[in-house]
């Protein structure tokens, strides 16, 4: 394949990595967001600290498109629905064949989150490109390993025409706090991989070994285990097996303190005049301009990812959990509200 | 017990606190034409967002803010057919507010007040400040304070150079 | 109702005491009071508001000004020298820390021994060396960035983050420093900076607002309370809001029972039991309520018997030097919102018996305002020259001064704006204070001229109470001071004090930081003791 059609092909599958990262985070914010306080203390924090992460991953894969001189899109059509299937070039990933909803906290769901961040078992092959692009149903591991190969060929070939991007875009540690990991800016295939190992241990697609498993170390620990604690109710000691449930100190869960939030909204659920539909309309409005904003700091401008941290992301806190406390007008199982996380066609007008 | 704050809001201000298309264009060119006016060489594209956010929330924090910009955005209207857009704003920008308690501010005071005068202070801490000859500034997101990364301010050894 | 540990205030001194609790034992019952509310922290809105018109969501819940000619005001001030409340603290969740300026310096050795040094005050009842690894903690409880290859005082582990390097702006002053040969350093400042240890607490993206951080990346209290509760299983920690302390309850002379405190929405008394009281409700307000509490065994206040609560009232005098820069070329401009610029060559054993004093330069050491000269009005070309031309040059600084008997605080019989007894504070300060002043001056003076500047007049001096400290000083018994060295009431076994109440002396730095230390050194002792049920 010539050089440019591979760094075509790099672009867009950067592009299905940034998407695949945002499809992770409005269901694990419902889940957390529907869980009421003071119960499920842990199991929120573990997973707080995997949202998080999840928005760490957007960055850093936002700095891996930077750097080889793309373009992030996330507008309308890039933004995930519910439920959700992912797909890649038509298929749906092999480790992916399932639903991602936007559900309550329940143990539904945190098999669901540990499907999705299911490690490698057995370890991904070594892979040839365009071929094996064309087998159905790749995992995601083999998905980000072979965005890395893909960077080692165009690397060897010509590092700098490959690493064109502007410096300036890149988000540096000054953007992230709170959870596991670091932004690394990237240069070259050096941090580069780096970049994506952070996003490749963490969470999806980690081939099972001890690298991601840390008992006792939340933070330090892969997705997938920290799921898998809360979905046993109980912690890993230093002498489980990786490939087994947790043997350790119990971790309390309660299922039924949560609200009863409605599944898989659509703003059609909510009548047009109510409450619900007002609020869940503010929503979307600032969910889509966080959306934008993020867009507009992953493409030259990072400073306005203070903006999409600060007043995004608390405004649609705070919106979500009003939601989630109003019940919905006649709904015969007494569900609350959830936010529909759709694209506001106003706020895109703007533009 | 709270896992987050809720945010704060006037309990009068609508749920999204928008304004329509035409007043945001009229704000927006105001906030704009502040770089002319004061010689600034930051390009406002990239603050297009983020001024948004910012009408949103005053109007969040103050509904009457609505009513400043839609009056705001109609006076320069008017005012912009009649003398033209560098006029417009050399009047609104070459003058402050010069009212007393006692008697209510002229349409012009009201607009210095709250309009431009916020925009002109939003606009410096968005980026316009480096004009003025300083890396950083009360309201701008200079970056934090990392050993071995360039620090977000100028310092001591500035004067070397 | 029945506690194990109740606490007066929510500042940082609670706080520490209830995390570092809370630690040992997360079964430990624990109640704390505050008279104030809750302030929306980290809020964009409420942030840009600030910003653009200097309002701070707080300020309802300062003191009121003295009464004046036409204004009705609240509290007295009786003295021969005005100590403003306004300002000076906040009465809300979170305490004064919702409004501290977060300079983190710690006491120096010669400070813990005031009295046997100058023969003013008392000595500490241990010294640095005791309180040494108690400021460590302290520094990386209060998230402080600081330099650790400063020698200034000993110290036995780094600050958690390095420290912010001198702004373009302290080159004048640093000049005049290398010209006379005054030591100088980095402020150490409570700003959260990035490690490796992950953190919910945002760090500093030097924005330059903080007296009201949009990220928390300065220390508030509140913030820190909030995420205890939100983060942990704490079933038996409680937090009650609008509980305005009216006064202790006795069993016996030697226990304290519990306390009644007023709902300010209900309006109702409420009585609540405590195996033990701590009271960390600030300078001020901790030696009121012992005062005002007068049961049959204290008929003079709890703790009183010697009339030494609410005495020795200190402060630090906040000086402001203003004078002239001829020109500026290098277009010095405000670009940060703390200091990072300290000299200590004043806060020395050779000054202790004068005064110690310590000197920063400000954020805006040229005081250059953009955004009010654009709205005033001003042309480009205008405003250009003004940059680079004349311009102010300040230099400001604290002073130590030492605890006089008749100096004190005492209750009014009468209710403030937010419900709580008002305060009358009789203070004078001595006869030598201008002298020492004056002495100050010429020392500034000759930093001026080694700057490049003139200074030709006097500096304002603000007594305001933000450090008020010692009306319930630690002393060896009750014949001198308050409390003992484990900051218990004397004659109270279950009662103590954690506020900067109980230094016998302040140097000539800010408190906070071995206010911190003092708490987490309570904390521990009370672990030690056992949990007491």
């Amino acid at each position: 394949m010539a050089n440019e059609d591979k760094k075509k092909r790099l672009l867009a599958w950067l592009q299905t990595a940034v998407e695949l990262e945002i499809a992770t985070i409005p269901p694990y914010m419902v889940a957390l967001l529907s869980m009421k306080r003071p119960a499920n203390r842990e199991a929120a924090d573990l997973i707080r600290g995997v949202m998080i992460e999840e928005m760490l991953h957007l960055a850093l894969v936002g700095n891996v498109f930077n750097a080889v001189g793309g373009t992030v899109r996330i507008g309308k059509d890039n933004i995930p629905s519910y439920p959700l299937r992912m797909k890649f070039e038509g298929k749906e990933f092999k480790d992916r064949k399932f639903s991602v909803n936007l559900a309550r906290f329940s143990k539904e769901n945190i098999e669901i989150f540990m499907k999705i961040e299911e490690p490698q078992q057995p370890p991904p092959p070594r892979m040839a490109m365009a071929k094996e692009i064309t087998i159905p149903g790749l995992t995601i591991g083999q998905f980000y390993n072979n965005i890395v190969r893909l960077l080692e060929e165009l690397n060897a070939e010509d590092p700098e025409a490959l690493f064109s991007g502007d410096p300036s875009r890149q988000l540096t540690d000054d953007y992230y706090w709170g959870a596991g990991g670091k932004i690394i800016p990237v240069s070259d295939l050096a941090s580069a991989k780096a970049a994506l190992k952070i996003v490749i241990v963490q969470g999806e697609g980690a081939p099972i070994d001890r690298a991601a498993f840390r008992p006792g170390h939340p933070l330090e620990m892969g997705h997938y285990f920290r799921y898998s604690e809360i979905y046993y109710e109980r912690h890993y000691t230093d002498t489980d097996d990786p490939g087994q449930p947790p043997t350790g100190e119990p971790l309390p869960v309660d299922y039924t303190a949560v609200y009863p939030i409605k599944e898989n909204p659509t703003s059609a659920d909510y009548a047009a005049g109510s409450p619900l539909a007002e609020l869940n309309e503010a929503f979307n409005g600032h969910y889509t301009e966080m959306l934008q904003q993020i867009e507009q700091a992953l493409t030259g401008t990072p400073k306005t990812l203070y903006t999409a941290i600060m007043n995004g992301m608390h405004s649609i806190d705070s919106a979500a959990m009003k939601m989630m406390a109003t019940p919905i007008e006649g709904d015969a199982q007494g569900s609350t509200g959830c936010p529909t996380f759709e694209w506001a066609e106003n706020a895109g007008d703007l533009l | 017990m709270q896992m987050y704050q809720s945010t704060v809001r006037h309990p009068l201000s609508p749920e999204a606190p928008s304004v329509t298309d035409p007043v945001d264009e009229a704000m927006w060119n105001l906030f704009v034409a502040i770089g002319p006016y004061w010689k600034l060489t930051d390009d406002p594209e990239p603050y297009r967002l983020r001024f948004r956010t910012f009408m949103e929330d005053r109007i969040n924090f103050n509904p009457i803010y609505r009513d400043y910009y839609e009056f705001a955005a109609k006076e320069i209207n008017k005012l912009i057919a009649q003398y033209g857009k560098e006029k417009t704003y050399t009047s609104i920008f070459s003058g402050q507010y010069t009212g007393t308690p006692s008697e209510p501010p002229s349409w012009l005071d009201l607009i210095r007040l709250y309009v431009s005068g916020e925009f002109i202070g939003m606009r410096l801490a968005f980026g316009g400040f480096r004009n003025f000859g300083a890396l950083n500034y009360c309201g701008y997101f200079g970056g934090a304070n990392i050993q071995g990364e360039p620090v977000p301010y100028r310092t001591i050894e500035e004067a070397q150079k | 109702m029945k506690v194990g540990t109740l606490i007066v205030g929510s500042g940082v001194a609670a706080t520490a005491i209830v995390q570092r609790l809370l630690e040992k034992n997360p079964q430990a019952s624990i109640l704390l009071l505050e008279a104030g509310d809750r302030i929306k922290t980290m809020d964009f809105g409420v942030w840009q508001n600030y910003l653009l018109t200097g309002s701070l969501p707080y300020t309802p819940y300062d003191d009121l000004n003295y009464p004046q000619r036409d204004a009705p005001g609240e509290n007295a001030s009786v003295g021969g020298t005005e100590l403003p409340l306004r300002g000076g603290r906040v009465f809300v969740y979170g305490g004064s820390t919702m409004h501290w300026g977060g300079w983190s310096f710690r006491l120096k050795p010669e400070d813990f021994q005031l009295k046997t040094n100058t023969g003013q005050a008392l000595d500490w009842l241990f010294g640095y060396e005791t309180l040494e690894p108690y400021y460590c903690q302290a520094e990386d409880y209060l998230a402080v960035s600081g330099d650790s290859a400063d020698k200034t005082v000993p110290r036995s582990r780094p600050y958690p983050f390095h420290e912010f390097p001198f702004t373009l702006e302290d080159k004048p002053i640093v000049t005049a420093m290398e010209k006379l040969g005054y030591a100088y350093g980095h402020l150490p400042i409570a700003r959260r900076g990035i490690s490796s240890v992950p953190s919910r607490h945002a760090p500093c993206q030097t924005t330059g607002t903080c007296k009201y951080c949009p990220f928390g990346a300065r220390y508030v209290a509140s913030n820190y309370m909030d995420d205890l509760r939100a983060w942990n299983d704490y079933p038996n920690l409680d937090i009650k809001l609008g509980a305005i302390v009216k006064s202790l309850r006795m069993d016996g002379k030697t226990r304290v029972a519990g306390l009644t405190y007023v709902d300010k929405t209900t309006g109702e008394a409420v009585l609540v039991d405590a195996d033990r009281i701590i009271v960390a409700a600030g300078t001020i307000e901790s030696a009121k309520l012992l005062l005002r509490s007068k049961p049959d065994e204290w008929p003079k206040g709890v703790g009183n018997d010697s009339d030494m609560v609410g005495r020795h009232i200190i402060t630090h005098p906040y000086f402001v030097f203003t004078g002239a820069l001829p020109t500026n070329p290098l277009k010095l401009q405000p670009e940060m919102n703390f200091p990072t610029f300290v000299t200590r060559h004043f806060d020395s054993p050779e000054e202790q018996a004068k005064g110690k004093f310590m000197l920063i330069a400000p954020p805006d050491t040229v005081p250059i305002a953009l955004a009010g000269q654009m709205q005033g009005g001003q042309t480009r070309a205008a405003i250009d020259a003004s940059i680079v031309g004349s311009n102010l040059l300040q230099v400001h600084g604290m002073i130590e001064v030492f605890g006089r008997f008749n100096n004190r605080v005492t209750n009014l019989p009468r209710l403030n704006h937010l419900g709580m007894e008002e305060t009358s504070v009789d203070y004078t300060k001595d006869s030598g204070f201008d002298d020492r002043m004056a002495e100050i001056q010429k020392h500034v003076t000759d930093i001026y001229e080694a700057m490049g500047g003139t200074l030709s007049s006097k500096p304002s001096i603000s007594w305001r109470v933000d450090h008020a400290a010692s009306t319930c000083r630690m002393s060896k018994d009750e014949t001198e001071g308050v409390v003992d060295a484990d900051l218990r009431v004397h004659g109270v076994d279950n009662l103590y004090v954690c506020s900067n109440a109980v230094f016998p002396s302040i140097g000539s730095i800010n408190p906070t930081v071995t206010l911190t230390a003092l708490s987490l050194k309570l904390a521990d002792h009370l672990n030690d003791a056992g949990a007491q049920e």
